[in-house]
């Protein structure tokens, strides 16, 4: 009963939904699209292969405008070239319209201090990506599973200029 | 000795008799009983000075007043030079009794008196009167009077022969000065010359003690020479006979090394002296002459500068004691100061010339210069000495980290930059003491008193006792001390010491008879009657420091701060490059695990997918190929996360807690079972361990390895491992057992002697010593496969391996690189050392 309640939920809120990575290496993509394909992933993906093409793509730049995409959630890799990952997250969280969009980070990263940074700065979740293909499906599987089936985004109130 | 005839100041005297209660006397005598404590504090009266408005009779004084220098007062014997009553005199102009040549002369020389700079006035004038007679004169300016000084010139003396017999005459004698190699025969040569210049019987020369004593130190008496008084062979020293016999021989011996008291030159004599006045008495007892109209004793102090002043009651009587009947005080001042005295004796009345006084004052200056080079000669001399050696010191403390065994070893060198028997090292809670100090109590509190003392970070002494009564009780190593302050806030200072020197004063009398009851109970200040040398023994005292050696501790200090001020301008640099380096290293380990792992999960992972989506296409060989591809590419992974984990060790700062070992052992063990990495095994504690202080994170760390290599590298049928520790009385046993000779059976406590520790009982005696200062040692035993003892070393090393990845599991090879470098990080040493028995790791935690 329950479950069939949050299944209808989440149908009427995925309309506009989609995944946003920031992932700047092509294999490291590529084995994503793999499991996601395996894994039975219909939301939509968008990549962007640094910083700079996240916040092109979010538009923060821009007028606000309804006909901005709004991802369910962001998965955010630490280190791109150029606007690094932590630059993005700490520009995401500091902005009044979008810090309300789940930032989970997957990186290689096991630094204590980078962990720290990115809950400091406001990110939803980190996660680190594993050496081995079926140990990173394990973690998308999670990914998925929570940020994609079971939890309910924010709508992104387009506030007025 | 002279006492001049001027009126005493009743402020100037106590101060005298404070220099002579500081010493402390051995009093024999029935008069001492007078103490000089008692002294210092009653009341000292002079008596009343009659002579006061008088002057001698062999000068003439007249003072005059205004532009047209009119007579307003002359001495009573005006008609004794100048055919003048001091009737007719007065109200005259000097023009009219002096003549007009000797009056314009007069004038010129007038304006040469400069009335502020004492060094002109008076102005020497010798005169001619109109029916040719010569005279001597002096004009001074004092409180609005023209004062005039004259005395008969000699028509004719032996000695004032040419003008160039008498430079040549004298520069000899200055030559012979200069030839002096000492200070003694310096003194000894112008003593000479002295005599030899006035004919006197005696010449001394005094020199003045910090406390205003004066000393003889150099004497020449013409006694010997007079016809039958014995010695011949003197007779040829003397240049020239002396001019007339004399009715009584001064008294024998002489006066050489005798102190004179303070009191026995009063201080305003000392200010004439200071000017640079000569004293000139050609006869003490001839009656002094007074004034027309008479001084008042306000008015007389117009007199106070003139050379003819009168000489007071008690100063004849000093020196009709000492059988004195003329003498001549010659000043020798230094930079301004009143070095010394010379002074000439004379038995019989004499008649001196004012070229002969101008002649011995000239010798003084010279004497006086000589003096001041010879000295700074011989103080240059040491210096250079001590400067070598002080440079030597200097550089060895320069290299130094050790400020205080550097500074004591050797110890010569400490005690001889300021000559120096002991000296004490403070630094903070310790004391280090070299050659003779104090014991270490005494110089804690020493400490407390002396660092209120020092002024300019330095206090010094060669009288401690005096200023520290408690120091009386070390006496014998520390009468004088020199106390350099290096830092107070680091308790940093040096104390050297030198011993009592027991040291006898001569002294010309007793010092207390220079003050006798009045009636009133108070003290007078009065003649001596004795000049019997009396004995005083000086305690407590130690040999005087030298400026030069005050100045060379000073150096010290300078050196020590400067030292200590680049080493921590090098430890700051140090610290700079050290966090920048350690920044660099945190960027380079991130990059590590970022960078070089990205490229590895690249190929693991597309290994993967070929294997995964082509695997029908594959033959067996290549699907094992690409299986090695991704076991090697996990294998570089654990090799890269193994060193993040060392750098991160080197970088983390310890959370030090008290850490319960036995709990600890547990959660690893439970652990280990939990990651299912557990192997059945016995573990084995004899006893319970104890709480340590560590980061609890990183000793599990410690534990773990340890554990886990007990575990894999055993192929016993009954495998176990043993965590054990050593306190420090098991160690002493150990030390024991090792210094005995090898039969005798080890005094081993009971959980050493159930397992021989086999690493401690061969590691020498030192070594063991050492490592009891660190006690507890901590142990990991077991009974696996050991290691060889050429490998014991190399098994620290990163990613060294002994045995092949295939067998016993496999591993990175930085398990126990990383747990040396936990037991490093907290100041401890690990070991290992093993045979076919097994393998026992040892730890300390700092």
């Amino acid at each position: 009963m329950k479950r069939i309640n949050l299944c209808k939920l989440r149908m009427e809120a995925s309309t506009h939904e989609l995944l946003l990575v920031a992932e700047d290496s092509d294999e490291d993509y590529e084995v994503l699209e793999y499991i996601m394909q395996k894994l039975d992933v219909t939301t939509p993906i968008h990549r962007c292969e640094d910083g700079e093409a996240v916040i092109e793509f979010l538009q923060m730049e821009q007028p606000i405008s309804a006909q901005a995409p709004k991802p369910a959630v962001i998965l955010l890799d630490l280190n791109l070239p150029g606007v690094d990952g932590r630059q993005v997250l700490t520009r995401i969280k500091q902005s009044e319209t979008f810090q309300t969009i789940p930032v989970v980070v997957l990186t290689t990263s096991m630094n204590p201090s980078d962990i720290d940074f990115c809950y400091r700065q406001g990110a939803n979740g980190y996660l680190i990506k594993p050496m081995e293909i079926e140990d990173l499906e394990t973690t998308i599987r999670g990914f998925i599973g929570f940020w994609l089936e079971i939890n309910i985004p924010p709508e992104i109130e387009m506030k007025s200029v | 000795m002279t006492q001049s005839g001027s009126p005493h100041h009743p402020e100037d005297v106590p101060n005298s008799v404070d220099a002579l209660s500081s010493l402390e006397s051995k009093t024999e005598e029935s008069k001492a009983d007078l103490s000089h404590n008692r002294a210092s504090s009653l009341p000292v009266h002079h008596p009343p000075n009659p002579l006061c408005g008088l002057i001698q009779p062999h000068g003439v004084v007249i003072l005059a007043q205004g532009d047209a220098l009119r007579i307003v007062r002359v001495s009573q014997n005006l008609e004794s030079l100048l055919h003048w009553s001091p009737e007719s005199a007065l109200g005259r102009s000097l023009r009219d009794i002096l003549g007009d040549r000797a009056f314009d002369y007069l004038l010129s020389v007038k304006p040469d008196i400069d009335q502020v700079f004492q060094a002109t006035n008076p102005q020497y004038l010798p005169l001619t009167l109109a029916s040719g007679q010569p005279l001597e004169g002096w004009l001074h300016w004092a409180n609005e009077h023209w004062v005039l000084e004259l005395e008969a010139a000699p028509q004719s003396s032996p000695i004032e022969r040419s003008v160039a017999h008498r430079i040549q005459h004298f520069r000899s004698k200055v030559a012979q000065l200069q030839q002096a190699t000492t200070v003694q025969t310096l003194l000894q040569d112008a003593a000479i010359a002295t005599q030899q210049l006035t004919h006197f019987d005696r010449v001394l020369i005094h020199r003045f003690e910090p406390d205003g004593s004066g000393t003889v130190v150099a004497e020449v008496t013409a006694v010997k020479a007079f016809p039958g008084d014995g010695n011949p062979s003197d007779e040829a020293a003397l240049p020239e006979p002396l001019p007339k016999l004399l009715p009584k021989p001064l008294p024998e011996p002489a006066y050489l090394g005798l102190r004179f008291p303070a009191t026995d030159i009063p201080v305003v004599s000392r200010q004439h002296y200071a000017r640079g006045t000569l004293r000139y008495v050609p006869d003490l007892e001839a009656p002094q002459v007074g004034f027309v109209p008479a001084f008042d004793t306000a008015a007389a102090e117009l007199l106070r500068h003139t050379i003819v002043r009168a000489v007071d009651d008690c100063c004849v009587a000093y020196h009709r004691n000492m059988g004195v009947r003329a003498f001549l005080v010659i000043p020798l001042l230094q930079q301004g100061k009143l070095w010394g005295l010379m002074v000439a004796h004379h038995r019989a009345p004499v008649t001196l010339p004012v070229a002969v006084r101008l002649d011995c004052a000239w010798l003084g200056q010279i004497l006086a210069a000589e003096l001041a080079q010879k000295e700074s000669q011989q103080m240059l001399v040491q210096r250079e000495r001590l400067k070598g050696f002080q440079s030597e010191f200097l550089a060895a403390i320069a290299q130094s980290d050790d400020f205080v065994n550097d500074l004591v070893h050797p110890a010569l060198r400490l005690l001889g930059l300021v000559n120096a028997q002991g000296a004490a090292v403070f630094f903070e809670d310790q004391i280090t003491c070299v050659g003779e100090a104090p014991p270490e109590d005494d110089l804690t509190l020493l400490y407390s008193w002396a660092v209120d003392q020092v002024e300019d970070n330095i206090f010094f002494s060669d009288n401690l006792p005096q200023h520290y009564p408690p120091a009386a009780v070390n006496k014998d190593v520390a009468s004088g001390m020199i106390f350099l302050l290096v830092s107070a806030v680091r308790r940093y200072a040096i104390a050297w010491f030198r011993p009592e020197v027991l040291h006898t004063i001569h002294w010309a009398g007793n010092p207390a008879d220079s003050y006798q009851s009045g009636d009133d109970g108070s003290l007078q200040l009065c003649p001596r009657a004795s000049f019997a040398s009396w004995q005083e023994t000086v305690r407590l005292t130690s040999l005087p420091w030298q400026p030069w050696e005050i100045e060379s501790a000073l150096d010290l200090r300078n050196a020590i701060v400067g030292v200590l001020l680049r080493k921590a301008d090098e430890m700051a640099r140090l610290n700079y490059e050290l966090e920048r380096s350690n920044q660099e290293l945190a960027a380079f380990a991130y990059a590590a695990s970022h960078d070089l792992k990205e490229p590895l999960r690249g190929i693991s992972n597309y290994s993967r997918l070929l294997l995964n989506a082509n695997q029908a296409q594959l033959d067996d060989k290549s699907v094992a190929r690409l299986e090695t591809l991704i076991t090697l590419s996990r294998r570089m992974a654990n090799l890269i996360d193994a060193l993040l984990r060392f750098s991160r060790i080197g970088q983390a700062e310890l959370n030090l807690q008290s850490v319960d070992l036995n709990r600890l052992l547990e959660r690893v063990v439970e652990t280990r079972e939990l990651s299912g990495t557990h192997v059945s095994m016995e573990l084995r504690i004899p006893r319970p361990l104890p709480h340590v202080f560590a980061d609890p994170v990183l000793l599990s760390e410690v534990y773990n390895n340890l554990l886990s290599n007990a575990w894999k590298y055993n192929q016993s049928n009954a495998p176990w491992v043993e965590v054990g520790y050593y306190d420090a009385n098991e160690l002493r046993g150990l030390l024991a057992s090792a210094t005995e000779p090898p039969a005798a059976e080890p005094l081993v406590p009971e959980p050493l002697a159930s397992k021989p520790p086999l690493a401690l009982r061969s590691l020498p005696a030192p070594l063991l010593q050492a490592l009891i200062l660190q006690a507890p040692i901590f142990y990991v035993r077991d009974n696996g496969i050991g290691i060889l003892p050429q490998h014991w070393d190399k098994v620290f090393e990163l990613f060294k391996r002994l045995h092949s990845q295939k067998k016993y599991g496999g591993g990175t090879g930085a398990g126990l690189t990383i747990s040396k470098k936990i037991i490093e990080r907290h100041d401890g040493k690990i070991n290992v050392c093993s045979d076919d028995s097994g393998t026992t790791f040892y730890w300390t935690l700092g």
